[in-house]
């Protein structure tokens, strides 16, 4: 599965990049491409690029707050939820995001 | 006012490392850690800081299971970005990810209009404490040396 997403939290300090840490880990894990763009306090970084976005099967958006730059995701297959199930369970949500990308795809 | 190589010295000075705090509860911890940012001098404004704090915790769980909490403070009251960590003897009740008690802290101050090098520190170690051995060290390292070490992530691959 190739991801790519943005981890934006509410005070943009700690959990905006713990959020990632635990997904590329869950990403790592499984096999999965994964990059994942962060919007914290100190702006946006590890941004994504244009083909990254393009590759991608699915955008996951791990965000407390509402985000910049969402057009860019315009059209793909999107997975919302906040930084704390992400921190909690990474690979639980990647998991269930494989399964409905494959049930997607069988239709 | 910030160099190149803002490093964990410039944000976690030792005295900002307490290992055997006295508090019994949610509130007392985080009064004992203004205490502690107070009397190193890095707020203008202790109650905004603690106001702000509280904010923080009624946006959602700050304990990340295992027995940890990341309290933080983004606060017009903060005059310096920094970090303290404290451990207390017994586990307190504290709104976690994992529902469990927290004894060990790692607090973040930072000042609003911060957006600079400390920040990016600070980032660095709420991703250290992703990895269980920086855990482990934060709850059973009696050395605030070993403790501050293990925090900036030094053994991360990022």
């Amino acid at each position: 599965m190739k991801v790519v997403g943005v981890c934006a939290c509410t005070a943009g300090i700690a959990h905006t990049y713990m959020a990632r840490e635990h997904i590329l880990e869950a990403a790592k894990e499984r096999g999965d491409s994964c990059f994942i763009e962060t919007q914290g306090t100190i702006g946006p970084e590890y941004v994504l690029t244009d083909e990254q976005i393009a590759d991608a099967d699915v955008v996951l958006l791990a965000v407390d707050v509402a985000i910049s730059g969402e057009e860019r995701f315009a059209g793909k297959p999107t997975v919302r939820v906040g930084t704390a199930k992400v921190i909690k369970d990474s690979r639980g949500i990647l998991d269930k995001i494989q399964e409905l990308l494959d049930k997607k795809n069988a239709q | 006012m910030i160099d190149a190589q803002t490093s964990i010295e410039d944000v976690l000075p030792l005295e900002l490392i307490d290992v055997s705090m006295k508090a019994t509860s949610r509130e007392e911890v985080l009064e004992a850690f203004a205490g502690m940012f107070e009397q190193a001098g890095c707020l203008s404004d202790r109650a905004q800081f603690l106001k702000d704090a509280w904010w923080r915790e009624g946006e959602g769980p700050t304990g990340i299971g295992g027995g940890i909490a990341i309290p933080h403070s983004k606060s017009e009251g903060v005059s310096k970005t920094s970090l303290a960590v404290a451990r207390i003897p017994e586990a307190v009740e504290w709104p976690s990810l994992d529902d469990g008690p927290c004894r060990a802290f790692v607090m973040f101050a930072v000042r609003s209009d911060d957006q600079n090098q400390e920040v990016h520190l600070l980032s660095k170690v709420a991703v250290a404490l992703c990895h269980k051995e920086v855990v482990e060290t934060l709850l059973t390292s009696d050395d605030p040396k070993t403790i501050r070490c293990a925090l900036s992530g030094e053994e991360s691959n990022e």
